[in-house]
């Protein structure tokens, strides 16, 4: 939930504000997924002194599940940094991706680029094993709070405690990012960037550099996306490329048009509604199954993306610009005027 | 520090087989008002668009204060002092009066690392505010400041136009027909708009087809044809200019 809302305000930074249309979020995510469990993988054998193995194996797999249920130091160490190595290549990957949006002024190419980038990427990391272990993907990460379990304080060495430590520490984040993003936009620079938006011609005439902008929006919504992939995977406990597809990226899309364009908490907004949909259909499924014997719970994915679809026609239909409508940039440039910029 | 502040040296451009300029060579004083007039389609818009670094001229050269800035992009001529308005008015239309004012001004808080923290900006914020403030009000702006740049009428977006180049202070301004396309009624409020930044000593490059105003003002005329220079002087040696008035006066002389 955390992580999606996270993922919607990245986007909703590069294309509500910045109108760079990124069709390859899933890339960016994807990238700090993998960054983080090949990271992790190889770190935690490094710190728990451990001879160094092929990550893809079962035996690693169980070695490393072991170390982060009983070696807090070693767990935590891997978990940071690799947290800070995935958002600083996903920062340079940001830049790279905005050098093809410097070439060609027409924002869509690079929505193709990126597009066909991100399905590059799964189709590496699915075929060449040597990367990312291939279709099975790298298992084994554990939660980076797991080996309180082992220890004898109580109540947090419960089974239970650690999941909802690693909740806890996936909204903090997602509630670092809301107040970055709006920070960002609601500053001189999210001026520019509505202002580069609108009219990148105009915008340069009045002193803008446009390719800066268009790079450094990139850079900051990369670096936020890859954020994402790393919490997810201590997350979820794998890294695997089913998980980072242009559907995916879709989903992100849709999640936040329908909040609305260049608003931060409409994007919150979006995440929230689409995961709880997401949320429905998987339990509707459940209780199909249990009474429908010969159910293929397949159909789920579908009936997913189907909603989704769905949800997105009736909204360009009757709301176009989304649920809550594009905000205004509120310096407090406004302040100076004797109503202080109050709306009528 | 040369008298001039721009001097263009035979800038040619052709779209496919129009020359649509065709070896221009003009100067502009520093602290002038200098007119470019000439029929539609003779090339003036298109001159200045070379000027801002719009577009790339084929052939020629631009100097600004005598550097020689030829190929340089809009950005770049922009921070030498350019300043240009279009003749179909480039503003961002889902902002508001007031963002559209600030947004010709570089702020501190253009820096992304820089914009996190408001007290990197905060100061100079408020400053160019007030200034922009100052500046709406004299242009008569102040009461929809806050509205979108789409809300206002037309004439109110001729004003914003040129309250945001008072705003930027530009070392030269080019205006393409600043005052064109409003009614009647609107011209005058326009015109002393235009006489409130001349005598702030900025050096402004008009495009505009009412000559009658424009004269008034205007220290130097450039007359275009078919992408031509075809002549140049004082007003008054312009409207008795025959060459001129064959070209373009005769039909339509204000
Ligand atoms: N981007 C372009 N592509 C093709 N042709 C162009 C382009 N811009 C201008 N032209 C042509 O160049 C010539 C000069 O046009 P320009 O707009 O500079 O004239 P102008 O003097 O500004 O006219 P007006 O008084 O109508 O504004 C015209 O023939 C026009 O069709
Ligand atoms: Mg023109």
């Amino acid at each position: 939930m955390g992580i999606y809302i996270i993922l919607t305000l990245s986007l909703n930074l590069e294309y509500g504000y910045g109108g760079q249309p990124n069709f390859g979020q899933a890339l960016f995510y994807g990238m700090g997924a993998f960054m983080t469990a090949i990271l992790t993988s190889n770190l935690l054998f490094v710190f728990a002194h451990y001879p160094s193995a092929n990550i893809c194996t079962i035996t690693s797999l169980v070695q490393r599940e072991s170390i982060a249920a009983s070696n807090p130091v070693a767990t935590l160490l891997a978990w940071v940094i690799s947290g800070l190595v995935s958002v600083l290549v996903g920062a340079l990957i940001g830049f790279a991706a905005s050098y093809p949006a410097l070439r060609v002024r027409e924002e869509w190419y690079l929505a193709m680029v990126l597009l066909v980038a991100a399905q590059i990427f799964t189709i590496i990391f699915s075929y060449d094993a040597s990367l990312g272990c291939g279709f099975d993907g790298i298992a084994g990460i554990s939660n980076p709070f797991a080996w309180l379990t082992s220890t004898s304080i109580p109540i947090l060495n419960s089974s239970y405690a650690f999941p909802s430590i690693y909740a806890g520490v996936i909204a903090l984040f997602a509630y670092l990012c809301y107040t970055l993003t709006e920070r960002l936009t609601s500053s001189p620079f999210g001026r520019l960037l509505k202002a580069v938006r609108d009219d990148w011609l105009a915008a340069s005439t009045l002193g803008k550099n446009v390719n800066a902008i268009r790079a450094q929006v990139m850079v900051i919504g990369s670096a936020m996306a890859s954020l994402a992939g790393w919490l997810y995977v201590y997350y979820i406990g794998v890294a695997n490329t089913a998980d980072y597809t242009s559907s995916f990226t879709f989903s992100i899309w849709v999640m936040m048009i329908l909040g609305g364009y260049a608003n931060n908490r409409g994007a919150i907004i979006g995440a929230l509604v689409l995961t709880l949909i997401n949320e429905l259909t998987l339990v509707g499924s459940t209780l199909i199954q249990a009474y429908i014997p010969g159910f293929n719970p397949s159909v789920v994915n579908y009936s997913k993306y189907l909603l989704e679809s769905l949800l997105l026609l009736i909204l360009l239909i009757y709301r176009p610009k989304g649920l809550l409508k594009e905000s205004r940039i509120r310096t407090p440039a406004y302040t100076v005027f004797k109503d202080g910029g109050e709306e009528q | 520090m040369s008298e001039w502040v721009l001097e263009t040296q035979s800038i040619s451009k052709s779209y496919g087989g129009v020359k649509a300029v065709d070896q221009v060579t003009l100067r502009v004083k520093k602290g002038s008002v200098t007119a470019l007039i000439g029929p539609n389609g003779s090339g003036k818009s298109t001159l200045f668009n070379i000027i801002s670094g719009v577009d790339k001229p084929d052939s020629g050269r631009i100097l600004i204060s005598e550097k020689d800035v030829t190929g340089y992009p809009p950005h770049k001529l922009f921070q030498m002092g350019v300043y240009r308005t279009f003749q179909n008015p480039r503003l961002f239309f889902g902002m508001s009066v007031l963002e559209n004012t600030l947004l010709t001004v570089k702020s501190p808080g253009d820096n992304p690392l820089a914009a996190l923290l408001a007290s990197k900006w905060l100061k100079h914020e408020l400053n160019i505010a007030e200034q922009a403030k100052e500046i709406l009000e004299m242009f008569s702006l102040s009461e929809v400041y806050k509205n979108g740049a789409s809300e206002i009428s037309g004439g109110q977006i001729k004003l914003l136009q040129l309250a945001m180049v008072l705003m930027a202070n530009p070392r030269l301004a080019l205006l393409d027909e600043p005052i064109a396309g409003v009614s009647p009624h609107l011209v005058p409020i326009i015109f002393n708009a235009l006489l409130r930044i001349r005598e702030q000593g900025k050096t402004l490059f008009i495009i505009e087809h009412r000559l009658h105003e424009l004269f008034e003002v205007a220290d130097w005329v450039y007359v275009m044809g078919r992408g031509k220079l075809i002549a140049s002087g004082k007003p008054s040696d312009i409207v008795s200019n025959d060459m001129v008035k064959e070209e373009y006066l005769g039909s339509s002389m204000v």
